[in-house]
C-alpha cells in the first residue's frame, strides 16, 4: 500500500535529483565531464548570494523566535477568545506569497505606505524610507517579510511545546518565590529549548531556500543586493540558460539544508541521551 | 482599605480581561499586514495615493477596486483554474497517502521504516532545486501547460505531509475496532472500506485542507510551467497582470483587491479547519 506513494515520489524526486547531479558536471556549451561549475562556487558572483541567503535564513529566524516566544507565553495565559486570537495569529500561514508581497510592497511604499506616513507623523523618520528600493535596507526589509511569513509555524511549534509544560512546575517556581524572569529563565526556557531549535532549523532552512518571496518583492534588486541563492539559480537557469551552474546552486541549497537538519538531529539526540 | 483597592487588580477576572486585551493587541500587530490589504482594498480607487494619514482607512465601503480588478483581468478564470488544480492535488495526495499512512501505522512489513523515512524526508527537498530538472523534463515531454503535470508536482510536496498527518491519525484509532472486524471474518479490504475509511473522515479532512492550501498558495512550479494566459493559476495570474504596469493609484488599489481575492479561499479553509490543522502541524513538527 506504500508502493504508489513511494513510486510517485521516486519518479518525481529521485530521478530529478539524479539529473541535477549529472547536469552539474556539464559546462555550458560543452559535452564533456568537467568540474568547472563546482570551481565557479568560489566566484564573486556566487559568494555574495550565498551570504545573502544565510542572512535571510538566520535573520528571519532570529526575528521569528524573538517574537514567537513572548507571544506564545502570552497566549498561554488564561484569557477570553484565546482560541480565536491563536487562530488569527497563525492565519498568515495560509496567505499566498503573492499577497504577502502585495501587502509588504504597499505597507512599505516609499511615498504612500502607511509605515512611512506613521513614521513621519510621530517623528520617528525624518524622511521617507525606500525599504525594498533602498540599497542600505533592502535586504533587511526582505528579511522582515520572510520573518512575517514564517512566524506562524515557529509560533505554533513553541506554543505546543509550552502547553506540554506541566503547570505544577511554574506553580512550584512561584511558590518558591521565583520572580517572573527567573521562571522564564529556569523553568520555561529550558523546557522550550528543543522546540526552539527545531523551529529555528525548519523555518531557517525554509526561508534560506525560498524563491518566490524575494522574487516577487525585489527580483534580487536593487543592484543584486537582495539576490539569494534561489534567485541566482533562477537567473542562471532561465536568463543565462546555464543549466550546469543552476544545478550546482541547487545542490548547494540542498546540502546546506541537509547540514542544518543533521546538526539539529544530532543536537536533539544528544539532549535526549543526556536526559536518559 | 488599601489592600482592598489593590485586591481587584489581582483578581482572576481582572487578570483574564487584561490578558485578553494584550492578546488582542498582539494578534492585531501580527496580522496587521494582511489586515491592511483588506482595509486598503475596501477604500475604493480615488485618493488611493494620499499623503493624509486620515485617508488611509476606508471612509465608506467602496468596492471599485474589486470591480476593476475582476473586470480587467482574468482573475475569475485564474481562480477557477486554481480551484481545479488544488482540488485535484488534494484528491490525488489523499488517495495515495491514506493507504500509505495506514500501512505505515498498522501493518508490519519489510522496509516499513525505510519507506516511512523516504516519504517524510522528501519533504525537505527544496522546490527550487527540483525546478530545473522538472522544467527540462516536462518541456521535453511537452507537458508544460498541462494541469495534470502541475497536479503531480504539487503532490510531491503535499504527499509527504498528508502521509505524516494521517499515519499519526491512524495511530490514534484503537486497533480493537479492526480486530473485531477480522474476528467477524472480514478481509483486509473489507476492514479498510467498512471500518477504517468511515473513521478516517476527520483525519482526511484535515490532511486534505492542508494539501489544498499548499497547492493553492504554490507559486514557483505554476509560474515555471504554465505559460498561457488562460491557464494561469490565481497567484501567477495576479503576478503576470501587475508586472510591468505603472503603479498608478488605480493599479495599486486593484493589486490590493486581487491580493485579497487570491487569499480568500486558502484563508477561509484555514479558518475552518485550523483546529485540526494546528494539531496536525504539532504532531508533524514536534514529534518529528
Amino acid at each position: 500500500m506504500v508502493v504508489p506513494a513511494i513510486l510517485l515520489l521516486l519518479m518525481l524526486l529521485v530521478a530529478p535529483f539524479g539529473y541535477i547531479i549529472f547536469a552539474s558536471f556539464l559546462e555550458k556549451g560543452s559535452q564533456e565531464f568537467s568540474l568547472a561549475n563546482y570551481a565557479w562556487l568560489g566566484s564573486p558572483l556566487f559568494l555574495p548570494s550565498f551570504r545573502n541567503s544565510v542572512i535571510v535564513g538566520v535573520g528571519s529566524v532570529l526575528i521569528e523566535i524573538i517574537v514567537a516566544v513572548p507571544l506564545a507565553i502570552l497566549l498561554n495565559q488564561k484569557m477570553y477568545f484565546r482560541g480565536l486570537w491563536r487562530a488569527l495569529i497563525t492565519l498568515p500561514w495560509a496567505v499566498p506569497t503573492i499577497a504577502v508581497a502585495g501587502a509588504f510592497l504597499w505597507l512599505c511604499n516609499p511615498h504612500y505606505g502607511v509605515l512611512n506616513q506613521v513614521g513621519l507623523a510621530i517623528g520617528l523618520l525624518k524622511e521617507p524610507l525606500g525599504f525594498f528600493g533602498d540599497p542600505d535596507i533592502a535586504l533587511l526589509s526582505v528579511v522582515f517579510a520572510h520573518a512575517w511569513k514564517g512566524l506562524p509555524l515557529v509560533f505554533i511549534i513553541v506554543f505546543a511545546s509550552l502547553q506540554s509544560l506541566p503547570e505544577e512546575q511554574i506553580e512550584a517556581a512561584k511558590i518558591d518565590g521565583a520572580p517572573g524572569f527567573s521562571q522564564f529563565q529556569y523553568v520555561i526556557l529550558p523546557h522550550l529549548k528543543t522546540s526552539i531549535a527545531l523551529a529555528a532549523v525548519l523555518s531557517g532552512a525554509y526561508n534560506f531556500s525560498l524563491f518566490d518571496l524575494t522574487f516577487l518583492l525585489t527580483g534580487g534588486g536593487p543592484a543584486g543586493l537582495t539576490m539569494g541563492l534561489p534567485m541566482l539559480e533562477y537567473n542562471q537557469m532561465f536568463r543565462s540558460l546555464n543549466i550546469g551552474r543552476a544545478a550546482v546552486i541547487g545542490m548547494t541549497i540542498f546540502f546546506s539544508c541537509i547540514v542544518a537538519l543533521s546538526a539539529l538531529f544530532i543536537l536533539i539526540a544528544r539532549d535526549r541521551a543526556k536526559k536518559a | 482599605m488599601a489592600i482592598n483597592s489593590i485586591g481587584w487588580l489581582q483578581s482572576p477576572g481582572f487578570r483574564k480581561s487584561y490578558f485578553t486585551l494584550l492578546g488582542l493587541i498582539a494578534m492585531l500587530l501580527v496580522i496587521f499586514p494582511f489586515l491592511w490589504i483588506v482595509l486598503s482594498s475596501l477604500r475604493g480607487v480615488d485618493d488611493f495615493f494620499s499623503l493624509e494619514l486620515s485617508n488611509a482607512l476606508p471612509q465608506a465601503l467602496d468596492l471599485t477596486s474589486y470591480k476593476l480588478a475582476l473586470g480587467r483581468s482574468q482573475l475569475v478564470r485564474w481562480t477557477a483554474n486554481s480551484l481545479f488544480i488544488a482540488t485535484g492535488t488534494t484528491l490525488l495526495s489523499l488517495s495515495v497517502s491514506a493507504p500509505a499512512a495506514f500501512a505505515i501505522a498498522r501493518l508490519r512489513f519489510k522496509g516499513r521504516r525505510a519507506g516511512a523515512v523516504i516519504l517524510i524526508s522528501s519533504y525537505a527537498i527544496p522546490s527550487i532545486m527540483l525546478a530545473i530538472p522538472v522544467f527540462v523534463l516536462l518541456t521535453t515531454l511537452r507537458l508544460n501547460n498541462s494541469y495534470f503535470a502541475l497536479i503531480l508536482l504539487h503532490a510531491t510536496f503535499t504527499i509527504p505531509f498528508t502521509t505524516w498527518v494521517l499515519q499519526d491519525f491512524y495511530h490514534s484509532i484503537p486497533a480493537d475496532l479492526e480486530e473485531a472486524g477480522y474476528i467477524d471474518g472480514a478481509s483486509l479490504r473489507q476492514v479498510l472500506w467498512r471500518i477504517i475509511l468511515p473513521l478516517s473522515v476527520p483525519g482526511l479532512l484535515a490532511a486534505g485542507a492542508y494539501a489544498f492550501i499548499l497547492s493553492w498558495t504554490e507559486f514557483l512550479f505554476a509560474f515555471l510551467l504554465v505559460q498561457s494566459n488562460d491557464a494561469f493559476t490565481a497567484p501567477v495570474g495576479v503576478h503576470a497582470f501587475f508586472t510591468g504596469r505603472n503603479a498608478t493609484e488605480s493599479v495599486m488599489a486593484q493589486l490590493m483587491a486581487a491580493s485579497v481575492v487570491v487569499s480568500l479561499p486558502s484563508v477561509v479553509i484555514f479558518g475552518y479547519f485550523q483546529r485540526y490543522l494546528v494539531s496536525g502541524f504539532l504532531t508533524g513538527a514536534v514529534k518529528g
